[in-house]
């Protein structure tokens, strides 16, 4: 196992946290999530990987500034790092190489 | 603000601020409360929204339960490592949780543990349990804290008379009072006996029982005489005799000669005032006369009745008793001979000396929960020890020595309550199995030991200690550890550094002198046990049955006894089974009727023997009693026909026996055995002296044989002074039943039959010739003398069994935490192992280094707990029977036992040194 292996929860997480750029935070990653994956996933779940992922230096977070709707519990943001990028690149790298070729099969199905 | 028809469920998200800390608490909480109100209700609506909530709940936490440590910490704020390691409120929900993970990720260990826990505190709920029924709760009847026993200093019952002056008497709600008779129920072939208790009318009034499955108690107003007679059946009797039958009310009974109408069933648990001893019946004393056809029963000569009383609110026992005191004839010389004492429940079923055998089974059950929790102990350092880096890591990150040792501790109370819930579980069922071993004495249904909340307050308590002692040392012994030398690379631990530093040196020591103390008490009952049972096959006649008789008055003189008698022999010898047969008013073995006896010439009798009453304890000391009966030589009576010792196999050492002559209208004559002549006269030849029964009066029964000595009353005393007398000289008084011709005759009586040699007698074969030879004797039970004093030794042959098994199972722990503990110290000097090896030493000698030291802290344990176990036996030395407590025998065996048992625990470990890689091990690390 490479120190820049990702899980495909990690890669999912990374994804969204990318695509969501400043609005990536617990809420709304899980949505997306959700959205795309059709799959609920526990908020809590998220959180965890997140912090996992922020040792290993893959994200960063911050503190938001508390808002009414969230009963004054402010909101954490996280971005991902360089070091974040190359490890979702690799993984997508992975996943193309795996997949070369088989485009007309899956389309199929 | 959300309007509050659109909250959260307030349930989850009080779970969730509890759970969850600072930061994480406010991103988790914050982000579901917001899309819950932006995006789950409109879209879902209400009701699923909040279900959506609380799934959300529960997998966010099982997720944030399931991350490691650190990732929780790392959701602080965003500051400097150590900080966001720091900490914050101690949130002791979240630590037992986390305990609880920690002990489901190992197990094995964690079972072992539990179980260990269970059986130690299983045992000793159940011994609580009992000691709860019998002492600590209240008698199940309205006012039991004002009930009082009212007798006389120097003993005896009361007379009817007697109780109607006493019961208007100052200070006193009620008095009632009753007496205990055996008793036969329904007639014919159906008949069985049964127990009766006549009561005054006021009984179920004042002690405040009302009526209960069935029915109705009976009131004073049915005790006027002239009024139907009616009886109450205890709740027992209904299920047991009567099959729960729902039309028993109104049913006519017979007791013996009296039609009875049942009035109603007794509450459930409700026993009477003698717990224990409860009745099958209940039954006004006015109509209690024509049970046995009695014709003085509630006469001024009949003293049988015990009193209770039911003091006033306010009232001291000093005013009844100065009200009682001048109501009473020669019955004390002042107030202090009234006894008015509270009902303790102790005294109500067992004397002091049976409670000796609780003392001493919860003497066993708590050196048992003691092994167990010193073995849990080792189980939990060593497992420490081999935790210590990760430890120390969390210790130097912030935890602090206390929160590691709290953290600590509610691991080990986890595994106690888990301990102390299986033992609640177990308790149940081991109650049950005691509750059996004591029905020899007490009538079982009495015994309540179903859990209420003080046997549940025990449990949870012991827990508690139990988690306690075997939570804190490990904790605290871990505190002192080098924490830099241990993250240095480990402790370059000497082998015998690692023991001592766990503080294993004395955990296990004192494990084995506790189980040397169970093994040692088991083993010296065992051989207690063995020499009584070989006193039985010495002393005891074989081929000896016994038959109880209840003949219920179809004899109507003494003179039938003797046509019975011979009936009998003439058709068992028919039947070539029987070599000799007799009647008997007593049994070997069971405790007989004292008498005292006057010795022609002999002014200065000797003491009377102690009575046995079946128990063992120390002799009980004299009663106080007036002068005149401490001068008073008390034997023990029996009535026997002609051929009762030859059917005992007693040969007669001097004069003869009975014969048919010496009948109802002949001489009186007696026969004595040894001790009491040898007592009595010395060398003298007794053959032609006299004696007498009563206080004055002439001599008038000659003395014609001297029979050999017999146990007659426990295996354990030396046989008592006794005297037999012919069945059919019996005195009036004796007997218990009248018949038309104003003579008396026993009303049951023992046969006993011996078989001839080779015979195959059996109790169902027996039971049915004497009804083919005679139907009208309901025969009640038959059994052989073996079985009767098998019976007797069925205290001391439990309390071995018990002190065996659990001798055992604590060899089986120790085996298991020796085996732990050694193997966790080779593991971690496994360098120290290597550079021996490589310095030169063979394999061989590392495996003999484990195995001696596994010995010698064996023998540690012996040093201490072989004195230790002589202290113990001593205090129940005169339960030991052809043993001294000091017995090397059993020491010996002890020591090797266990000396054993250590050489087994260490085998694998000492393999496992002598297999060490040296390379391997001194790289590793």
């Amino acid at each position: 196992m490479g120190r820049d292996h990702l899980g495909r929860f990690e890669h999912h997480l990374l994804l969204a946290v990318m695509r969501l750029g400043d609005e990536a935070y617990g809420m709304t990653i899980r949505r997306h999530l959700a959205d795309h994956t059709g799959r609920e996933v526990a908020v809590g779940a998220i959180y965890t990987a997140l912090a996992r992922l922020e040792v290993r230096g893959f994200v960063q977070s911050r503190l938001g500034d508390p808002t009414p709707e969230r009963g004054g519990k402010a909101k954490r943001y996280y971005r991902v790092l360089a070091a974040g990028k190359k490890a979702v690149a690799k993984a997508q790298a992975t996943l193309l190489g795996l997949s070369r070729e088989l485009d007309r099969d899956l389309e199929q199905t | 603000m959300t309007p509050s028809a659109h909250r959260p469920p307030r349930l989850a998200r009080w779970l969730l601020n509890r759970a969850l800390d600072g930061a994480a608490r406010s991103a988790i909480v914050g982000d579901l409360d917001e899309e819950f109100a932006q995006f789950i209700v409109p879209e879902r609506g209400l009701r699923r929204a909040r279900r959506w909530y609380w799934r959300q709940t529960l997998t966010s936490l099982a997720a944030c339960l399931r991350a490691p440590g650190v990732s929780r910490s790392v959701l602080g704020e965003a500051a400097p490592l150590e900080r966001a390691l720091i900490q914050d409120s101690p949130n002791i929900g979240r630590d037992f949780v986390a305990a609880v993970r920690f002990c489901t990720r190992r197990p094995l260990i964690s079972l072992i543990i539990i179980a260990t826990l269970g059986t130690g505190i299983g045992a000793s709920t159940a011994v609580f349990s009992v000691v709860n029924a019998m002492y600590l709760k209240k008698l199940p009847v309205a006012n039991a804290d004002r009930l009082v026993e009212i007798s006389s200093r120097e003993g005896g019952g009361f007379t009817y008379p007697e109780y109607l002056a006493s019961r208007d008497a100052a200070g006193l709600d009620a008095l009632i009072a009753g007496g205990r008779i055996m008793t036969t129920l329904g007639e014919g072939r159906e008949r069985r006996q049964v127990s009766v208790q006549l009561v005054t009318g006021n009984y179920f009034d004042a002690l405040g029982v009302g009526a209960g499955a069935r029915g109705r108690v009976f009131h004073e107003e049915d005790a006027t005489p002239g009024r139907p007679p009616v009886a109450v059946v205890s709740n027992g009797f209904w299920r047991d005799g009567f099959s729960g039958d729902a039309n028993i009310v109104g049913r006519t009974i017979r007791l013996h000669w009296g039609f009875f109408t049942v009035a109603g069933v007794a509450p459930e648990g409700f026993a009477g005032t003698n717990i224990g001893f409860s009745p099958d019946f209940w039954v006004p004393l006015a109509q209690g006369a024509t049970i046995d056809k009695h014709p003085a029963l509630l006469g001024p000569k009949t003293d049988w009745l015990g009193l209770v009383g039911v003091l006033s609110r306010g009232a001291t026992p000093e005013i009844v008793r100065a009200s009682l005191f001048p109501r009473w004839h020669d019955r004390g010389s002042s107030p202090d001979d009234v006894v008015v004492e509270p009902i303790a429940r102790e005294d109500q079923w067992l004397t002091p000396h049976r409670g000796l055998q609780l003392k001493i089974l919860g003497l066993f059950v708590a050196v048992s929960l003691a092994i167990a929790c010193l073995n849990v102990s080792t189980l939990l350092a060593a497992g420490i020890h081999a935790r210590q880096k990760e430890l120390a890591i969390r210790s130097t990150l912030g935890a602090g020595r206390l929160g590691l040792a709290r953290q600590l501790l509610l691991e080990h109370m986890a595994l106690a309550c888990a301990g102390g819930a299986a033992g609640g579980v177990a308790g149940v069922w081991l109650s049950r199995v005691l509750v059996k071993l004591l029905s020899n004495y007490v009538n079982p249904e009495d015994l309540d030991v179903r859990f209420d909340a003080t046997v549940i307050a025990f449990i949870a308590s012991v827990s508690l200690l139990t988690g306690l002692a075997i939570g804190v040392v490990p904790a605290l012994r871990w505190s002192r550890v080098s924490i830099l030398a241990t993250l240095q690379g480990g402790t370059p631990a000497g082998f015998n550094r690692v023991l001592r530093s766990v503080g294993l040196w004395w955990l296990i020591p004192w494990q084995v002198a506790l189980g040397t103390v169970l093994l040692a008490s088991g083993g010296l009952l065992l051989k207690t046990v063995h020499q009584l049972k070989l006193e039985i096959v010495s002393a005891a006649p074989d081929r000896v049955w016994f038959a109880d008789l209840d003949f219920d008055d179809m004899l109507e003189t003494p003179r039938s006894f003797g046509e019975f008698i011979e009936r009998m022999r003439t058709q068992l010898q028919e039947s070539q089974e029987a070599e000799a047969i007799a009647l008997s008013t007593f049994r070997p073995l069971a405790s007989t009727s004292r008498s005292p006896v006057f010795v022609e010439g002999l002014d200065n009798p000797p003491a009377s023997r102690p009575g046995a009453w079946g128990d063992w304890g120390p002799p009980p000391p004299p009663p106080p009693r007036g002068a005149k009966i401490e001068k008073l030589w008390l034997v023990s009576a029996g009535f026997v026909t002609p051929g009762f010792f030859r059917a005992l196999g007693l040969p007669l050492v001097q004069g003869r026996d009975f014969t048919t002559q010496d009948s109802v209208d002949g001489r009186h004559v007696a026969i004595v055995n040894q001790t009491f002549a040898a007592r009595a006269f010395g060398r003298a030849n007794p053959i032609g002296k006299r004696v007498r029964f009563t206080e004055a009066g002439p001599y008038g029964t000659e003395i014609i044989g001297v029979v050999r000595d017999l146990r007659y009353e426990h295996l354990r005393d030396a046989a008592p002074d006794a005297v037999f007398l012919p069945l059919a000289q019996i005195p009036v008084d004796e007997a218990m039943s009248p018949t038309a011709s104003g003579r008396s005759v026993p009303r049951g009586l023992t046969l006993l039959i011996r078989g001839r040699e080779g015979a195959r007698l059996s109790a169902d074969r027996l039971r049915q010739q004497i009804q083919d030879i005679d139907p009208r004797p309901l025969v009640d039970r038959v059994w052989t003398f073996d079985e009767e004093a098998g019976r007797t030794l069925s205290q001391e042959r439990a309390l071995a069994w018990l002190g065996s098994v659990l001798g055992t199972v604590a060899l089986v722990l120790l085996l298991i935490g020796l085996y732990g503990t050694m193997t966790a110290s080779v593991i971690r000097a496994r360098r120290e192992l290597g550079i021996r090896l490589a310095l030169g030493a063979s394999p061989g000698s590392l495996g003999a280094m484990v195995v001696r030291r596994s010995l010698l802290v064996v023998a540690a344990g012996l040093v201490l707990g072989l004195p230790l176990s002589y202290v113990v036996t001593k205090y129940f030395a005169h339960l030991l029977y052809g043993v001294r407590p000091n017995e090397p025998l059993v020491a010996v065996t002890v020591a090797i036992i266990l000396l054993v048992t250590a050489a087994i625990a260490a085998y694998l470990p000492a393999r496992h040194a002598a297999q060490v890689d040296p390379a391997r091990a001194l790289r590793a690390e």
